[in-house]
């Protein structure tokens, strides 16, 4: 179903795709339809590719075959970006915890996952050290019995790469969002491009207003179940298997690109105690969330506007 | 819509994908450079990301003359920067994908509630 909705003076289409909800907004009204087609045709291409809930899809082809086996283009950009993840938060971000998401129950499409009685037998993730990756001959073996999810990644990368194509084919500047990953190319708007922060379903934040690259909010107060008597959630800690915890329910982080949003904004809520010095380390404008609710900034997140 | 319809626009769909993967696959000897960082680093990513070169050598030259090249925390790389097989490098992803990038221009404060989009944990 698309659900087509006007805000002058841009135009926003939202459809539903790859368990979420996918929203392109463009500056010029006259090329929303071009921009939605675009915006289909790479999220079917990245579904095609990477996803773990399909049998058809190419990652799930790679794992079967056991030995190294070339892959196309979009498999490879995006196996190249989960490893490039894992190397840049010294593995808090990896591409082989599909193993521990199908131990915590996380084994379909997230609308499908059902509370269960049984316990949670955490699985920590085989490393992504172990994938073989050849840029050059492209070819990619992931080891038996290691399943991979590309999920801190792929989503925030299509969201760049289709803002990218899009921003190319249409006059004027382009926003999409892949179910809250957002990346925009192109002449943003004269107020930047508006941006809703949504840390939690009953808690909408601050509006904000970037200009290029991306924002990505990472959170445990959407996508979590029960497991015996255990609330669980999809930000996993690869080393142990279990899902994260620490001070933080929600982080949202502007980036030079969606992708290194995702990226910094997941890491966050895996590194706890550690995140605001290294965010503001890495010069990531951010705005974290306690379990409290209490909201601090890092680096030039702007203060937050009193709404009119 | 009626089925013949749905079909035409399934077949149409699937022909998209196909070209565009073969696009994609044309341009792989290349590094793919995703512009985020403005206009006319986006028009030559998308130059990249979307068109099919002539051929592989032209392809070699994707950027617009004078455009500047962001150092994009998307910037991937294919064939041609890496070495031999290596299980996990880091750099895998480009040659200056090695930090993540902060943005060009910091988050703006704003009022009114008003938003194209809303970020929300994902």
């Amino acid at each position: 179903m698309t659900c087509i909705v006007v805000l002058a003076p841009a135009a926003t289409a939202s459809f539903a795709a790859i368990g979420t909800t996918a929203t392109v907004v463009v500056s010029d009204r006259s090329a929303v339809g071009t921009a939605v087609s675009m915006l289909r045709d790479d999220i079917d291409a990245l579904d095609l590719a990477c996803s773990r809930f399909r049998a058809d899809s190419e990652i799930r082809a790679v794992e079967r075959a056991g030995t190294a086996t070339g892959v196309g283009q979009t498999l490879a950009t995006q196996i190249a970006a989960s490893l490039r993840a894992a190397d840049l938060t010294d593995g808090l971000l990896d591409p082989t915890v599909g193993s521990c998401l199908e131990a915590l129950g996380y084994d379909r499409d997230f609308g499908q996952v059902a509370d269960a009685d049984d316990a949670v037998r955490p699985v920590p993730a085989p490393g992504w050290r172990s994938v073989d990756w050849n840029p050059r001959a492209r070819t990619l073996r992931v080891p038996p019995g290691v399943r991979m999810d590309l999920g801190s990644t792929a989503k925030a990368l299509a969201a760049d790469l289709a803002a990218a194509r899009i921003a190319g084919a249409i006059d004027g500047g382009v926003l999409v969002d892949l179910g809250g990953d957002i990346a925009v190319a192109g002449p943003a708007p004269d107020a930047g491009w508006r941006v809703r922060i949504g840390e939690a379903p009953d808690r909408p934040g601050p509006i904000i207003a970037i200009r290029s690259g991306g924002l990505a909010t990472s959170g445990t107060t959407r996508r979590r179940w029960r497991r015996g008597g255990d609330l669980v959630h999809h930000l996993v800690d690869p080393a142990t298997g279990r899902p994260g915890t620490g001070p933080w329910t929600a982080a949202t982080v502007a980036a030079g690109s969606c992708l290194d949003a995702n990226i910094a904004s997941t890491a966050a809520l895996l590194l706890g105690v550690g995140a605001p010095s290294w965010l503001e380390g890495g010069r990531l404008p951010a705005r974290l969330v306690d379990t409290d609710g209490r909201a601090r900034t890092i680096g030039d997140w702007p203060p937050e506007a009193v709404e009119g | 819509m009626d089925q013949p319809a749905e079909r035409r626009d399934a077949a149409a769909r699937r022909a998209r994908l196909v070209a565009r993967e073969r696009g994609l696959a044309r341009a792989s000897s290349v590094t793919v450079r995703v512009a985020v960082a403005g206009a006319a680093a986006t028009v030559a990513a998308a130059v990249v990301f979307a068109q099919t070169p002539p051929s592989t050598q032209a392809a070699a030259g994707p950027v617009v003359p004078g455009a500047a090249v962001p150092a994009s925390g998307a910037t991937v790389a294919t064939e041609g920067d890496g070495g031999a097989s290596r299980a996990g490098p880091p750099g895998t992803a480009g040659t200056d994908g090695d930090h993540l990038q902060p943005p060009n221009a910091v988050p703006e404060p704003t009022s009114g509630r008003h938003h194209h989009a809303t970020s929300s944990p994902s």
